[in-house]
């Protein structure tokens, strides 16, 4: 051993503070921790944004079905001058593609309109998971009293597949109604009515 | 709990060299404290790469090595030399005395890790070769050269 040597190996010892250890291992869980919530974070932020930015693609969905079966439906219900049309239906394996339109004959100022839930003929109530949410709206342009409607139209999916994609559906349609008196002078709002649509489905035999 | 406390009395062994190692590399304690325990959370992570072909010690110095050099990389800052305590350990006759310390602390970071790692730690140049992940001769002739740089800086 050499004069280097014999000077290194004399430098003291030092000794570590306590439980650098045990600060590593709680290190290590909080960021292991972090890194799984920031993950699922990002998943979940993730999935908010697509579903906020995504274009309505149920009626693609709908028009790419492999084996569709299109059944047209054609009921009609009413609130308050509020038109809900169911038009058609585009099964596919035991998933339902139904298309509605609606319009306003009146002049609320403002109808939000949301599937709820569909019933079928073997009674099974389905909750919507998948549906265009519609917004309404009536317009007054300044050189005159003219009301502007319009039409709007969406889809609602669902999954069962024990359903016979000819028998009966009924349809719940929830509507948020703001009329324009309430929204110009104030009032109460609400409550939201429940349209509900039958469809008595087709008899093939 | 249970896995924690058997955790806990596996890795302690290596706690005092890890330590060590960061202060004779220069840092000071609590630094040396921080990069020790970020070197333990690194093995906790790296655990399933351990391959066995070197002694646990060896690989837990590779990992200390490694965020030493990152923390230099970083840039955040350079060790001053006048930082180093000074602990004079010799004397020559007829010139000024330098610190061991300062010494090694005047070397570049190669010759100063492979002198830590071999003399102070006293690791046995195969276990210095897994750390540095070199081969033993590589790990032979740093040390060779190390040393002769010390003894120029430390030496009359």
């Amino acid at each position: 051993m050499d004069d280097v040597e014999r000077a290194l190996r004399d430098l003291p010892e030092e000794s570590p503070p306590p439980a650098i250890v045990l600060a590593a291992v709680r290190t290590f869980r909080y960021r292991a921790i972090a890194t799984v919530a920031a993950i699922i974070a990002g998943v979940l932020l993730l999935g908010m944004v697509w579903n906020a930015i995504r274009p309505d693609n149920l009626g693609a969905e709908a028009a790419s079905a492999r084996n569709p079966t299109v059944v047209p439906i054609l009921e009609v219900a009413e609130y308050d001058g509020i038109m809900i049309e169911v038009t058609e239906m585009v099964w596919d394996d035991g998933t339902g593609y139904l298309r509605f339109l609606a319009w306003d004959t009146g002049i609320h100022a403002e109808v939000m309109i949301e599937p709820v839930a569909i019933t079928t003929s073997e009674g099974e109530r389905i909750d919507v998971r998948f549906r265009t949410s519609l917004c309404l709206q009536n317009y007054t342009v300044p050189d005159g009293p003219h009301i502007e409607r319009r039409t709007a139209g969406g889809w609602i999916k669902f999954d069962d597949p024990d359903h016979d994609p000819w028998g009966a559906l009924s349809f719940e349609i929830e509507l948020q109604v703001y009329p324009l008196e309430i929204v110009l002078e104030g009032g109460e709002l609400g409550p939201f009515p429940t349209l509900t649509i039958r469809y008595e489905g087709l008899d093939l035999r | 709990m249970e896995e924690s406390i058997s955790i806990e009395t596996e890795w302690a062994q290596y706690q005092a060299p890890v330590y060590n190692f960061m202060r004779r590399m220069g840092l000071d304690q609590p630094l040396a404290a921080d990069l020790a325990q970020e070197t333990f959370v690194r093995a906790l992570r790296g655990t399933h790469r351990y391959r066995g072909d070197a002694s646990v010690r060896a690989w837990v110095l590779g990992i200390a090595r490694n965020v030493f050099r990152e923390w230099l990389r970083s840039g955040r800052r350079e060790i001053p030399v006048a930082e180093v305590a000074e602990r004079p350990v010799r004397e020559p006759a007829g010139a000024e005395p330098v610190d061991v310390e300062r010494a090694l602390a005047r070397l570049d970071a190669d010759h100063r890790e492979v002198l830590v790692l071999r003399f102070v730690l006293d690791l046995p140049s195969r276990e210095v070769a897994a750390a540095l992940g070199i081969t033993d001769d590589a790990a032979r002739q740093r040390v060779s050269r190390a040393k002769a740089e010390f003894r120029e800086v430390w030496g009359p």
